[in-house]
C-alpha cells in the first residue's frame, strides 16, 4: 500500500514535470516574438525588456529558471498586463471557476446516479428507454451549443433566469446545467450499466431469499458496489467540466479562470496560457491521485496486489 | 457470389431489425452526398456576399436563410459538412493508425516494453487533451491542416488501449501458440491471425474517435482557434450565429442541429455495434458456460 502510494506520487510529480517541459517547449516553439509590437521601441528599450523577463538568457538557463520557478509555485508574468503575475491571475478568478464546477460536479454525480438507478430498475421498460435516449442526447450536444439553446428559452424567451454574469445564485444555474448534462449522461449510463451488473450477481439473490426488501437491497448492498466505476469516472468527469468552461464561461460572461484562459488565447499572453495549462494539469492529476487512493480504499479489487495487469492506475 | 449475396442480406435483415443503424447510416450518407455534390450544384459560393439581402430568414430561395453578410447558410452548412466531416475522418483514422500501432506493438510485446509504453498513456489520460490541443493550436496557428494534424496526433490513446487489450486476448490464444509452434513469424501472425480478429473492436472504437474529433473541431473553432474566416465550418457558423441569436435565432439553429444530429448518428452507430458485438458474446458466453456446468 506505501510503496502503491509512493509509486502513484511519483508518477504524479513525472506528470507534471512533463507538462512542465511541454508547456515551456511550446511557449518557444511559438512563431514570433511576444513582444512584436516592441519593434517601435528604441533598441535600449527593447534590450530591457527583454532582459527583465529572461528572454536574453539561453534556452537551457530559461529552462531551469522556469523549472525552479514551478517549484516554488511561481507560474511567471503576464505578458500583456504588467506586472501582473500567473499566480495572481489564478488567485482571483480561480474560486469562481472553482465554485461553479464544484455545482456541476454535484449536479451531475447525484442527477446521473439517480437517472441510472431509475433506468436499471425499469429496465426494458419504457421509463428506461426514455432515460437511454436523454443521455445519447446529453452526448451527442455540445456543452456550448446546450449553453446557447438554455439561454434562448430560459432567458431570452421565458425571461426566468439571468443569462449572463455572476451574480446571485440564480446565475449559476444556466451555466452549471450546460456544464454538467454531458456528465450527467455518461453518469447514467455507466450507474445503469453497472447496477444491472450488479443486480445479477448471487450476493443479491441471496439478499432477496432472506426476504430483504427491494429498496435495502437496492440502496444498502447494490449501489455501493455499482457505484465504484462511477467514482473512478470522476476524474475524466472533472476534466470535461473544466474544458468545458472555456467555452461556458465565456458564453455567461462569468468571470472565471476559463474565460481568462481563453482570452490569454486571444491576447496571444502566451506565459498565462502556459501557466495555466500547467495549474489546470496540476489540479487534474491530484483529483485523479484522489480519486485513485478512495477507490483503492473502499473497493480491495482495485488494491496494487491484485492488479496483475500492469498495475500502473 | 452465393457468399456475397447471403452477406448482403444478412446486412439488410440487420439493418431493418436495427432502425436506428439504419437511419443512423442513411443520414451520414445523405449528409457525405451533400458536402460532396452540393456545393458543385449550384453557383452559389460559400463567401459571396449580399448585403441587399442579408440577414433573411429561410425562404423558398435560401432553404436555411442568409447570415449577416448575406452569403447562403445552406451552401455554407455543406461546405462546413466538408470540413467537419473530413476533420473527423481524417483525424479518426490517424488516430486509429497511431493508436493499432502503438496499443498492438504494446501488448504484442508484453514485458518492460509494454509496461513502459502503457504507463506513458496512462499518464496522458489523467490530463485534459483539449488543453494540448489548444496549445498545439497557438504554436501552429489556426487553420485547417493544423486542425486536422493537432486532432489527429492527440486522440489516438483510447485506440491504444483497445488494441492493446485486444491483441493481449488474443495472443493468449492457443491458436496462435499452434501457429508459432509451426514455425510462424511475428509479422505472420499478427498479419493473419490478430489482426483479422482484433479488426471489429478497433474500429468500433473509430466509430467513437470521429465524432470525438467533429466535437474538439466545433469548439475550437467555437473559441476562435479553429479553421480561419471566410471558410465555414460548423463551430464557425455557431460562433457567428451566437452574436444574433436575439434577432436570428436560425443562424444558430442550423449549424447547431447539424453538429448535434451528426454525433448522434455515429453515436447511435456506435451503441448498436456494441450492442451487435455484446449479442454475440453473450452467446458464446452462453456456450462456454453450459460447457462449465
Amino acid at each position: 500500500m506505501t510503496l502503491f502510494l509512493l509509486k502513484r506520487l511519483l508518477s504524479a510529480l513525472l506528470v507534471i514535470w512533463a507538462v512542465t517541459t511541454v508547456t515551456f517547449v511550446s511557449i518557444h516553439l511559438i512563431p514570433g516574438d511576444p513582444f512584436a509590437d516592441a519593434q517601435y521601441l528604441p533598441a535600449p528599450v527593447y534590450h530591457n525588456i527583454r532582459q527583465h523577463y529572461g528572454l536574453d538568457q539561453p534556452l537551457l538557463v530559461q529552462y531551469f529558471r522556469y523549472l525552479s520557478g514551478i517549484a516554488h509555485a511561481d507560474l511567471g508574468q503576464s505578458l500583456r498586463h504588467g506586472d501582473r503575475s500567473v499566480n495572481d491571475i489564478i488567485a482571483r478568478n480561480f474560486p469562481v471557476s472553482a465554485s461553479l464546477g464544484m455545482v456541476s460536479l454535484i449536479l451531475a454525480i447525484t442527477a446521473g446516479l439517480s437517472l441510472g438507478t431509475i433506468a436499471a430498475l425499469n429496465n426494458g421498460k419504457l421509463l428506461s428507454g426514455i432515460v437511454s435516449g436523454f443521455s445519447v442526447l446529453g452526448l451527442a450536444v455540445p456543452n456550448f451549443i446546450l449553453a446557447l439553446v438554455l439561454i434562448y428559452i430560459f432567458a431570452e424567451k421565458l425571461n426566468l433566469l439571468p443569462a449572463a454574469l455572476w451574480q446571485g445564485w440564480q446565475s449559476a444555474i444556466l451555466p452549471a446545467v450546460s456544464l454538467a448534462a454531458a456528465p450527467t449522461a455518461y453518469i447514467a449510463r455507466l450507474t445503469r450499466s453497472s447496477l444491472t451488473g450488479v443486480m445479477r450477481q448471487n450476493f443479491v439473490k441471496v439478499s432477496r431469499s432472506f426476504g430483504f426488501s427491494r429498496t435495502r437491497i437496492i440502496f444498502f448492498q447494490a449501489l455501493p458496489v455499482a457505484i465504484i466505476p462511477v467514482l473512478a469516472f470522476v476524474g475524466p468527469l472533472s476534466s470535461a467540466v473544466l474544458t468545458g468552461s472555456f467555452a461556458v464561461e465565456n458564453i455567461f460572461a462569468v468571470p472565471g479562470l476559463g474565460k481568462y484562459f481563453v482570452s490569454s488565447i486571444y491576447d496571444r499572453d502566451y506565459t498565462v496560457v502556459a501557466g495555466l495549462t500547467l495549474f489546470y494539469s496540476s489540479v487534474l492529476v491530484s483529483i485523479n491521485l484522489v480519486v485513485d487512493l478512495v477507490c483503492c480504499l473502499i473497493d480491495p479489487r482495485t488494491r496494487p496486489t491484485t492488479m496483475a495487469d500492469g498495475g500502473w492506475r | 457470389m452465393s457468399r456475397q449475396s447471403s452477406r448482403l442480406k444478412a446486412i439488410v435483415l440487420c439493418l431493418s431489425s436495427n432502425k436506428l443503424l439504419a437511419i443512423s447510416l442513411v443520414y451520414l450518407l445523405l449528409l457525405l452526398i451533400g458536402a460532396t455534390v452540393g456545393p458543385v450544384m449550384t453557383t452559389r459560393s460559400y463567401d459571396s456576399q449580399h448585403l441587399a439581402i442579408a440577414n433573411s430568414p429561410p425562404t423558398a430561395d435560401h432553404w436555411f436563410g442568409t447570415d449577416h453578410l448575406g452569403r447562403d447558410l445552406l451552401i455554407r452548412s455543406l461546405y462546413g459538412a466538408r470540413i467537419s466531416l473530413s476533420i473527423g475522418l481524417f483525424s479518426g483514422l490517424a488516430n486509429l493508425l497511431i493508436g493499432v500501432i502503438y496499443g498492438g506493438f504494446a501488448g504484442y510485446r508484453g514485458g518492460l516494453a509494454d509496461t513502459v509504453m502503457m504507463a506513458l498513456v496512462d499518464i496522458l489520460w489523467g490530463i485534459p487533451l483539449l488543453l494540448y490541443v489548444i496549445l498545439f493550436m497557438i504554436v501552429l496557428g489556426p487553420g485547417l491542416q493544423n486542425v486536422m494534424l493537432t486532432l489527429g496526433l492527440v486522440y489516438w490513446l483510447s485506440t491504444a488501449r483497445v488494441t492493446r487489450a485486444q491483441v493481449m486476448q488474443i495472443k493468449s490464444q492457443d491458436f496462435i501458440v499452434a501457429a508459432r509452434l509451426s514455425g510462424a513469424g511475428d509479422l505472420w501472425i499478427i498479419r493473419r491471425h490478430i489482426l483479422p480478429n482484433a479488426w471489429g473492436t478497433i474500429l468500433a472504437s473509430l466509430v467513437f474517435s470521429v465524432p470525438a474529433a467533429i466535437f474538439a473541431e466545433s469548439f475550437l473553432s467555437f473559441i476562435g482557434l479553429g479553421v480561419s474566416a471566410p471558410l465555414a465550418s460548423w463551430g464557425v457558423m455557431c460562433a457567428e450565429g451566437v452574436t444574433s441569436l436575439r434577432s436570428h435565432p436560425y443562424q444558430l439553429f442550423f449549424p447547431a442541429a447539424l453538429i448535434c444530429s451528426t454525433i448522434l448518428s455515429f453515436l447511435c452507430i456506435g451503441e448498436s455495434l456494441g450492442r451487435l458485438d455484446s449479442l454475440t458474446r453473450g452467446k458464446q458466453n452462453e456456450q462456454t458456460g453450459y460447457l462449465n456446468s
